[in-house]
């Protein structure tokens, strides 16, 4: 295939990629942080800070800085278009492609995308216990942290599934084998059952290893008219759609009182929507970076996006599917458990490297088409990146 | 000895609630020793946290009904790490989440978990309050 991937976002690109590396205790400021992955990204799409016109980012609990800190500090020129959100790990695909609207709708040339966060050194997200609003109904209850949320969540998928914490461990070790190979990595020793089965629960059923490795860093993406784009004599990196699903939320993410089936996630209402829109199943897809702030959330999107049946994941894996030489390589950089919690947003910036062909150790031959999801109960968003040769 | 959940919490070091014009009755239900939830009288379905409006057909006719208090295990965890400092005296403890008869779900405390015996999804409990340091708390306890 030549050109722009069809579909919603013919005429856009994924410019370019940026990463700071990832620390337990960063030594410098989150801004700082935030330059330095959106200066890579600009000249890893062979731009200049001038050229970008539009930003948007993410940000929760303020744990961020906002798009006018960076505009001053990368000496962008005048924005055209600026997008703040208030979200979660749903958000990095759900980035792109606002970025992408933003410039099929002539609102901008270049958007630069980021998240910075000091997520291990300063404020923990999944710690984060506001007075007031839906934290009020949990709090005292002992509910405090997001692993406690996800922990029963997926004690119910397993007891839905009738899973274990085998099929835990299976995909804790899967991706492990991934980020062994990855240096920017965190979590680079491989894992045997053995020794994931040995380590105590924090919070029923996940061990440590079960939940992703927060970090400070940041991570920063260009996408571009692909009529303005730099050849840079490279696969270029279309957009061939991309879906947002919330349903049965309530007053803040952490309740999900109204959501009604803990053993399934927001992919069973996105996947339909997403292959529609794009005309693709899911034996089209050649990667699929999976969001996987914990463990069981990876199954429920593996299930929930077709392409294991449900309560198959564990088996799917073990089968070796989602390794590098499977039907299905799955969280190619050793996902957020592994390679560490950037939100999600190295999650999309692996899925880009892979189609792209500068995924490393870690490249998968041939890639057409990845799947890239963030999310993983009550909302996420989900894209599907092509290589355009 | 005191088997009371929260006696082993040090409710002190958690942010105290904030009540609104939405979640208001739910802490004076909690304060008369009951649970509250409401109720559309439009399409008559149950919901919990209080929201002003339904959350299922976004009528504005929601009544505040009290619980019976018996409900079903729908999931759960036990929690072993301290991940706040009021509960390190405290665990393990057990959070069940608990689907009320009358419909709403809602997480609550296990009161008396006992690690040899554990968790079953689906076991009946019953919700009652326990009132200690000068609060009014919700927990769940087996039902026989």
């Amino acid at each position: 295939m030549t050109g722009a991937a069809a579909g919603p976002w013919g005429d856009v690109l994924i410019s370019g990629v940026g990463m700071t590396s990832f620390a337990h205790n960063a030594d410098r400021s989150v801004l700082s942080l935030a330059l330095q992955a959106c200066r890579a990204a600009v000249a890893d799409a062979g731009l200049e800070a001038c050229d970008i016109d539009g930003i948007v980012n993410y940000s929760l609990y303020g744990d961020s800085v906002p798009s006018v800190a960076v505009a001053g500090g990368l000496a962008t020129g005048e924005l055209n278009y600026v997008m703040e959100f208030n979200l979660g790990g749903q958000a990095p695909a759900f980035m792109v492609m606002h970025a992408a609207m933003a410039i099929s709708n002539g609102l901008a040339d270049h958007v630069l995308v980021y998240r910075a966060l000091k997520g291990r050194s300063g404020n923990r997200i999944g710690r984060h216990l506001d007075a007031g609003g839906g934290t009020d109904f949990r709090r005292f209850a002992g509910l405090t942290s997001y692993p406690q949320v996800i922990g029963s969540w997926i004690a119910r998928y397993l007891h839905e599934t009738a899973s274990t914490d085998e099929d835990l461990g299976a995909l804790v070790l899967a991706q492990r084998e991934y980020a062994v190979r990855n240096p920017r990595a965190l979590r680079r020793t491989q894992l045997t059952l053995d020794q994931y089965l040995a380590e105590p629960y924090i919070t029923s059923p996940l061990r440590r290893h079960d939940c992703a490795l927060e970090v400070d860093g940041a991570a920063a993406i260009v996408v571009s008219r692909a009529s303005s784009a730099v050849e840079l004599g490279r696969p270029r990196v279309g957009l061939r759609g991309g879906v947002w699903s919330s349903r049965h939320t309530d007053l803040d993410y952490g309740g999900s009182y109204l959501w009604p089936d803990y053993s399934e996630c927001f992919a069973v209402n996105a996947a339909p929507r997403l292959w529609k829109q794009t005309g693709l199943r899911p034996s089209d897809i050649d990667v699929a970076e999976i969001y996987d702030c914990f463990s069981g959330l990876a199954l429920m999107n593996l299930e929930g996006f077709g392409f294991c049946g449900r309560g198959e994941a564990g088996d799917f894996i073990r089968s070796g599917a989602t390794r590098i030489d499977g039907r299905l390589p799955v969280n190619t950089h050793g996902g957020l458990l592994a390679e560490g919690y950037l939100h999600g947003m190295n999650t999309v910036i692996e899925g880009i490297l892979q189609a792209r062909g500068d995924a490393g150790a870690n490249q998968v031959s041939d890639v057409e088409r990845v799947l890239v999801c963030s999310g993983g109960r009550v909302a996420g968003s989900v894209i599907v990146l092509e290589a355009n040769g | 000895m005191s088997d009371l959940f929260f006696d082993r919490v040090h409710l002190d070091q958690l942010p105290p609630p904030v009540p609104d014009e939405d979640s208001q009755p739910y802490w004076s239900g909690l304060a008369r020793g009951v649970l509250v939830f409401q109720r559309c009288g439009q399409c008559s379905r149950s919901w919990f946290p209080p929201m002003p409006r339904c959350p299922h057909c976004g009528s504005d006719s929601a009544v505040f009904e009290e619980s019976s208090g018996l409900g079903t295990i729908y999931t759960f965890t036990v929690t072993e790490y301290v991940f706040h400092p009021a509960f390190a005296d405290r665990v393990p403890y057990a959070i069940v989440t608990v689907d009320l008869d009358e419909g709403p779900r809602v997480h609550v405390p296990l009161r008396g978990y006992d690690p040899a015996v554990g968790v079953t999804i689906g076991a009946r409990v019953r919700l009652d309050v326990e009132h200690v340091g000068g609060m009014d708390l919700p927990v769940a306890t087996a039902e026989p």
